[in-house]
Parts: C-alpha cells; sequence; structure tokens
C-alpha cells in the first residue's frame, strides 16, 4: 500500500502543480495518444527530453517516479518479451525453430519499452501533482457535454469525490479494527490459506456495518442540507483557466508539429 | 399570541408497526421564536427519533408537525428544510468536502445559488462559529470541537430559522463543550436562532431557556431547567445543584430553589 | 498476578497507510504499580492512544523498553512474545463496540479466549462469568450483538477483553457517546474491578471528574512525552503546571477556585468531587 506511487497527490508549489487540472488531464491524455507518432530514435529522443523535462518542472525527485514504475515492471517486460518474440524482420540473431529474435523484434522492444515507461512517468506527474479533488473537479468539467446525452456526470463525480473524501476515514477504520482483535489475540496472514482466510472476517464484519452505518450518515446529513440527486447544484469550487495552463497546451502542439517533422525527416527504420 | 415556530401535534411513531412498543407516544410540543429548548433523556427514550421528524427524516404515524406555521410533509420538507437545520452528533460521517470550506458551500450549492452569494454565506458561517483560518482546512483531520463547529456552519450558511442539535456535544471533551456552548448562546441571542437541543447533557440542559424530560418515548416533564433540577432529584444535575442536594442531605440550610454556580457562591459568601 | 509495568524512554513512531507521524512517543519514562488505577489525560494528538498501544505491543518502540512485568517489549519482537503480552494487557479501544462481529454475543466474547488457546468449553463457562461481570444478563449470550442497544454493546465488548482474564486493563475513554448513567455504571464497574481484582487500571478520558473520582494517579501527556505523574491530588493542586498543560479542572475544584477567588477563603484542602466539597463548606463555616 505504501509503495503505490501511482494515482498518489503529494502536495508542492511547482509550475505543474499550479495548472489547471483540465490543461493537465488533456496533456497527459494527448501526450500518450501522440506516442505512437513516434517511430524512430529520433522522435523517441524528443519525447524523453519532453519527459524528463515535465518530471523535472514537478519538483519531484526522479527516484519517485522510477519507483512508480518498479510495481509495473514485469508487466511492462511481459509486453517487451511478446514483442520481441513476434515481430520478425532484419537481421535474425536467434533461430530456435518456433522462437526467433530479430533486429526489428529487438528494436521495436526497446519502443515499447520506452512507450510504457514513458506512459506511467506522464501519467504519474498528473496524478502527484493534482489534488484528487481537483482531478475529479478536472474530470466533471471535460465530460460536461455528456450532459446533454442525460449522462449522470455531476452525480458521478461527488460520487467519486465523495469517495475520495472517505478513504482516510476507512484506513483508520481498518486500522483499528485490525489493533483491536489483534488485542484480542488474533493473527493475521498465519497458517493455512483457510484459517488466514478466517481471521479476515472480524475484520470485514465491523468494517462493513460501520461503512453502511456511516452510508446511511452521510445520506441523512446530505439530504438535511438540501441535496436532491436530480436537483440542479451550483458549485462552489471553480477552475481558472490561467495563462500558463494555455502555454501548456501550445507546448503540446510545439511537440506535435515536432514529432512529425521528425518522423518524417529522420530514418524511419523500417 | 404570536403562533409557536414549532409545534407538535400528538406525535406518535413506532419503527417496527409489527411491534406494539411506540418509540415516541403521543408526544405534544411547541417552541417559541429565539427560545433555546433543551430535551433531555437517557438513551432510548426517543429523543434522536424526535430530531429526525422534527426535520422530515422520519415520518409520525400519527400527529403533526408545524414548522413556521407549515405542515411538515413530503411536499413540503425540501422547502423547510432551509429554515430548521440539524446538528448530528457524529460530525466525520456528515463532511462531504474536502476543505472546511467547500463543505460549508455544499448545501448552498444544493439550493443552486451563484457564486458571489455563496462566499458571502460560507465566510459568514466561519465567522459565526469562529472557525475563519481553518477554511482550507481537511474538515477530518480537525479536533472534536473544531469539527463541531463546522458542522454547525454548514448548516447556520443557510441561514436557517431554527437549529437542532442531536447529541451534537456528547462527543466533545468538556472544555470544548463549554466553549461551543458559549458560541451557541451568542447565536441565539444576537441571530434569534431558534436552538432545540436534544441531549444528555445537563449543563448543555441548564443553559437553555426551557427543558423537557422525555422517557420511554412521553413526555415526564416540561418547564424551566431550576424547576425541573429542583423537582426531579433522580435526575443527574448541573454542579452547583449536585452541591445543593448533598448539602440539603446533610440538613443545612440550603434554599429549596435552584442556583446556577455564580448565585451558589454568592449564597454561600452571604 | 500483580503486575508493574515499567517504561523507559521510549520512542515510537505511528505509520497508518502512507501517512507517518514521527515521535507519537517521545523518549517517555513512566512507572505503574501494581493494582494502581492511573488516568492518563492531555490534548488530542499528545500520545495518549499510543502510549495505551506501546503497553500492549500493538505499538513498538524505535527505542527505550517497556517492561510487562517480567517481560519486554522490543523493536524486533517475535509474535509469541508480542501475544504473551496481549494475553496479560486486555485493551478496550475507544468505542469497542465497533469490534463485535459474531453471530452470538457468546461466540464474540469467546473470540479473545480461544484465540489464547482456551478449550471451547471453558472459554463458554469464561464468557458467562464475562458477561455477569459487566452487569448483562446471561440471557443475552446467545443474541446477536447487533441487536443489542449502544449501551449493552459497550458492555459486551468489554466484557469480551474481560475474558481474556488479563492482569491489566488498559481503556481508551469506555464512557464516551454514553448517557450520564451509562457511563457511571461502566465507570464504577471498572473502578470495582481494580480494587476487587487488583486489576492494574489504566485509563485514557478527558472528564477530569472521571479523574477526580475513580483514579489515584494521574499522567500528564504532552509532545509524546509524559510530563507529570503524581497522585490525583496533587496534580490538581498544581493550578501554575495545569494552567500551562491547558488541563481542566474536575468540577468540584473549579468552584472551589471560584469560591475561593471571590470571597478570599481559602478552604484547607484540595477538593475533587462533590461530596469532599460539601464537607469543606460545612468544616469552613460557610453553611
Amino acid at each position: 500500500m505504501n509503495k503505490l506511487i501511482l494515482g498518489r497527490y503529494l502536495p508542492g508549489d511547482s509550475w505543474l502543480h499550479d495548472l489547471d487540472p483540465r490543461a493537465k488531464l488533456v496533456a497527459g491524455v494527448y501526450f500518450i495518444l501522440i506516442l505512437f507518432i513516434a517511430n524512430n530514435w529520433q522522435t523517441y529522443a524528443l519525447l524523453w527530453l519532453f519527459t524528463l523535462l515535465v518530471m523535472k518542472l514537478s519538483n519531484i525527485p526522479y527516484r519517485v517516479y522510477i519507483r512508480g514504475v518498479r510495481p509495473l515492471i514485469w508487466l511492462i517486460l511481459f509486453t517487451v518479451f511478446l514483442q520481441i518474440l513476434f515481430t520478425a524482420g532484419g537481421t535474425i540473431y536467434i533461430d530456435w525453430g518456433i522462437i526467433t529474435i530479430s533486429e526489428f523484434g529487438l528494436i521495436n522492444g526497446v519502443y515499447i519499452f520506452f512507450r510504457f515507461v514513458m506512459i506511467v512517468f506522464i501519467s504519474t506527474v498528473v496524478t502527484l501533482t493534482t489534488k484528487p479533488i481537483d482531478l475529479t473537479d478536472g474530470i466533471n468539467a471535460l465530460l460536461r457535454p455528456l450532459k446533454k446525452f442525460k449522462v449522470p456526470v455531476d452525480e458521478w463525480s461527488l460520487m467519486l469525490s465523495i469517495s475520495l473524501r472517505f478513504i482516510p476515514n476507512l484506513l483508520d477504520e481498518t486500522q483499528k479494527v485490525m489493533d483491536a482483535q489483534r488485542a484480542r489475540g488474533s493473527e493475521f496472514g498465519e497458517g493455512s490459506l483457510v484459517k488466514q482466510m478466517k481471521t479476515l472476517v472480524p475484520i470485514f464484519l465491523p468494517l462493513f456495518v460501520s461503512s453502511l452505518n456511516r452510508a446511511e450518515e452521510l445520506a441523512n446529513g446530505m439530504e438535511v442540507r438540501g441535496y436532491q440527486a436530480s436537483g440542479t447544484r451550483s458549485t462552489f469550487r471553480q477552475l481558472k483557466w490561467k495563462f500558463q495552463d494555455t502555454i501548456c497546451l501550445m507546448a503540446m502542439i510545439g511537440l506535435t508539429i515536432a514529432l512529425v517533422i521528425l518522423r518524417t525527416s529522420g530514418v524511419a527504420f523500417h | 399570541m404570536k403562533e409557536p415556530i414549532v409545534q407538535m401535534d400528538n406525535i406518535v411513531f413506532r419503527y417496527d408497526r409489527r411491534i406494539q412498543q411506540e418509540t415516541i407516544s403521543n408526544v405534544s410540543l411547541a417552541v417559541e421564536e429565539g427560545e433555546g429548548l433543551a430535551i433531555v433523556g437517557d438513551n432510548g427514550s426517543g429523543k434522536s427519533t424526535l430530531a429526525q421528524m422534527l426535520v422530515g427524516l422520519l415520518t409520525p404515524q400519527q400527529g403533526s408537525i408545524r414548522i413556521l406555521g407549515k405542515v411538515l410533509n413530503d411536499n413540503t420538507k425540501w422547502e423547510l428544510r432551509r429554515q430548521i437545520g440539524l446538528v448530528f452528533q457524529n460530525p466525520d460521517n456528515q463532511f462531504v468536502g474536502t476543505t472546511v470550506q467547500d463543505d460549508i458551500a455544499f448545501g448552498l450549492e444544493n439550493l443552486n445559488m451563484p457564486l458571489q452569494e455563496m462566499r458571502k454565506r460560507v465566510e459568514q458561517a466561519l465567522e459565526m462559529v469562529d472557525m475563519l483560518e481553518y477554511r482550507f482546512h481537511d474538515p477530518s483531520r480537525l479536533s472534536g470541537g473544531q469539527k463541531q463547529r463546522v458542522a454547525i456552519a454548514g448548516i447556520l450558511a443557510l441561514n436557517p430559522s431554527i437549529l437542532v442539535l442531536d447529541e451534537a456535544l456528547v462527543m466533545l471533551d468538556p472544555k470544548s463543550r463549554r466553549l461551543l456552548l458559549s458560541t451557541l448562546h451568542d447565536l441565539k441571542r444576537n441571530n434569534g436562532l431558534t436552538i432545540i437541543s436534544i441531549t444528555h447533557d445537563m449543563d448543555e440542559a441548564a443553559a437553555a431557556d426551557r427543558m423537557v424530560v422525555l422517557k420511554k418515548g412521553r413526555v415526564e416533564m416540561e418547564g424551566y431547567p431550576s424547576d425541573v433540577f429542583v423537582k426531579k432529584q433522580e435526575l443527574e444535575a448541573p454542579f452547583a445543584e449536585r452541591i445543593r442536594r448533598i448539602l440539603a442531605q446533610h440538613g443545612c440550610g440550603v434554599p429549596n430553589k435552584y442556583m446556577t454556580e455564580q448565585e451558589m457562591v454568592q449564597w454561600l459568601w452571604k | 498476578m500483580v503486575m508493574e509495568i515499567k517504561l523507559d524512554k521510549v520512542t515510537a513512531d505511528y505509520q497508518l497507510g502512507p501517512m507517518r507521524t514521527p515521535r507519537v512517543l517521545d523518549a517517555v519514562d513512566i512507572n505503574l504499580k501494581p493494582g494502581t488505577f492511573t488516568a492518563v489525560v492531555g490534548h488530542t494528538g499528545a500520545g495518549k492512544s499510543s502510549l495505551l498501544k506501546v503497553l500492549n505491543g500493538l505499538l513498538l518502540p524505535n527505542n527505550g523498553q517497556v517492561m510487562v512485568g517480567d517481560t519486554v517489549i522490543k523493536q524486533d519482537d517475535n509474535k509469541k512474545a508480542l501475544k504473551a503480552i496481549r494475553k496479560r494487557v486486555g485493551m478496550v479501544f475507544q468505542f469497542p463496540e465497533a469490534q463485535l462481529f459474531a453471530e452470538t454475543v457468546e461466540k464474540d466474547i469467546c473470540f479473545g479466549p480461544l484465540n489464547f488457546g482456551v478449550s471451547l468449553s471453558k472459554a463458554k463457562e469464561i464468557a458467562r462469568v464475562a458477561i455477569k461481570q459487566v452487569g448483562l444478563d446471561e440471557s443475552l449470550l446467545s443474541k446477536s450483538p447487533f441487536s443489542l442497544s449502544g449501551g449493552q454493546k459497550r458492555r459486551v465488548a468489554i466484557a469480551g477483553v474481560l475474558a481474556m482474564e488479563p492482569d491489566i486493563l488498559v481503556l481508551d475513554e469506555p464512557g464516551a457517546g454514553l448517557d450520564p448513567t451509562g457511563k457511571k455504571e461502566i465507570l464504577s464497574l471498572i473502578s470495582s474491578w481494580n480494587r476487587t481484582k487488583q486489576l492494574t487500571t489504566v485509563l485514557v478520558t478527558h472528564d477530569m471528574d472521571d479523574v477526580a473520582r475513580f483514579a489515584d494517579d494521574v499522567a500528564v501527556m504532552e509532545k509524546g512525552q509524559v510530563v507529570s505523574h503524581d497522585t490525583v491530588r496533587n496534580t490538581f493542586s498544581n493550578q501554575d503546571q495545569l494552567d500551562k498543560w491547558h488541563i481542566d479542572l474536575p468540577s468540584a475544584r473549579r468552584f472551589q477556585l471560584k469560591l475561593e477567588q471571590t470571597t478570599g477563603l481559602i478552604l484547607a484542602a484540595t477538593c475533587l468531587t462533590e461530596e469532599e466539597l460539601a464537607d469543606a463548606l460545612i468544616k469552613v463555616g460557610l453553611v
């Protein structure tokens, strides 16, 4: 639980922390899309440069990002491995019947690896520099056009923000119940699987009961304060588009143009 | 004569219609505008049920509730909830926002209030409970007393005429309880707020203008706190009254009337 | 068996999920004599709950050592040693009813004893004793804990801890949220176990009237340290220090000071309860 970096927020006051969540979300998704423009070493080099620069701008040390990749490393290596095996072309280095490792396969493997790591890095940048509640607001704002099609965007985002808000309480509660049962001699993570499952009942049941109570109280509290699911609500938290957000999007356009130029002028390897 | 701000007539409520036992049996109560009414009684006396009926979370099976002259029912409850707010025992389960000010704004958002007006109301409400400097804090990380102040501000922002406190001070330590009680007293005096506090804290009851003792769903006694505490010797009492009772038992010539701590000191020094 | 608890320069950090609070305990020295009733007071976040957890091995010290009887709790303790400690130190958490989980009250009370290797028949026997100890009727044993009232749930949860037959009972605000009658009854029960069974008791509370009425000693905590450990009367006589720590007073003492300030009269002793105050008032001739 402590190792997971992707999805966490680290308070700070960098240029990136200050960006509008909408700008960050759009730029993040856009970056992942334009990754697929890259097809040669020049384009990949440019993308790397960009990624490292963005990470630098977040004022968060590189080692935090590297820790963020670590839990995903097996998934990445597995994908890379498949890529190496199933791409043919160029010089063949190893040929053991069904298993062939070719030049193109190796190069493709490296590219896939880079693409993966950059996706993880950039998404981590977005979540590390944006408060969960701002992310929710950003998503809500971006999905707003869907309201025309009767998609309950506001309800979803309220649900999401309330869930986020209750995570610390749930963590607290879990810790408390675990401590209480441990004090009564319960041991976790020991013995056979069946035995381990059994020790979880005294934890999950109380948590389940208290979550139900909590939900009921919350619902009552919301109703008393006038919340109606179908009602039209104004919003107190306002997102403010600043000049730097425009710069951020301009930078993405600049990057796209540079990529397209490098893709056509650079030496494509296929 | 002016009509009472809250009028309950012959209220009957039972949770389970199959069971004969009534949670509330034939309760009639009137609350005057600007009055501070304390409803006391042990756990299981039906006090919280009464509180929930006052804001339309529960509907009495018999009898009627009129608030500001309007009958409380499914059609009027949303409108009346702007006039009567309920503060629950456990603020932790009520917070919707991730910052103090976001949470206070929740009820205003539900009214679809314009941003400028919301900002003004939030500011005023924070000032009333003396929490302005905490506006950007995470409400779930505040102390018990501060949490309850935020919860009260969330209701006050709606500009209600009546505030119902359902054991809202119970979780607080005695010192925060005394401080919050004096804040509520100021609100009543300066803003003409009607306060109905449902409690088992006798200091809170003693501070009210009038008190009602509830027992097993019935009104057992009603009157000025000073009369009730003297007449009902088995009722837990505020400190000065406890001293008076002990002195009376020792055969000391104490007057047979309720005294505040201040009055007790003066009487002793005479 | 009566047991002594000794903390020697105990320092501890607290980790919850991604959040880490350093030094929730900072070089705590304290010595709790067997059979005593000690109240732990201090502000929210002063380290009271952490102190309780350290006594039970739920929080392990980074530095220093905790001695419970002749057993020492160290940083790298194995599970067996910790389990032995947990059997001796019964811990009642704040709102302990949140730990109830079993289909019947009996099963819930038996949970602790069974975890500590007691046979089922013996555990059931213990459960019958424990439920009576908390002032409830045996007939509740077959009921679901979730069908009980708030006060009854609280008592069942405490019975679940008593059933472990601990030598030391550690409680975090056992009266919180109960009505005055319920609260008084629970605290009286705890006090009677302390007196009749010589059960060493440690109680965290914010209510100074409870401290005055039930405890022998008070440990005052501030910023992760025990800044004072003295008898109740000495603690509440030391007004300057109490102000500095922002510690509240028992109602009787508060009234006494108000009276002394208004009248200029000084009562002979520090009064802790209304009975003491009434006696002092009679003695000094004010009534």
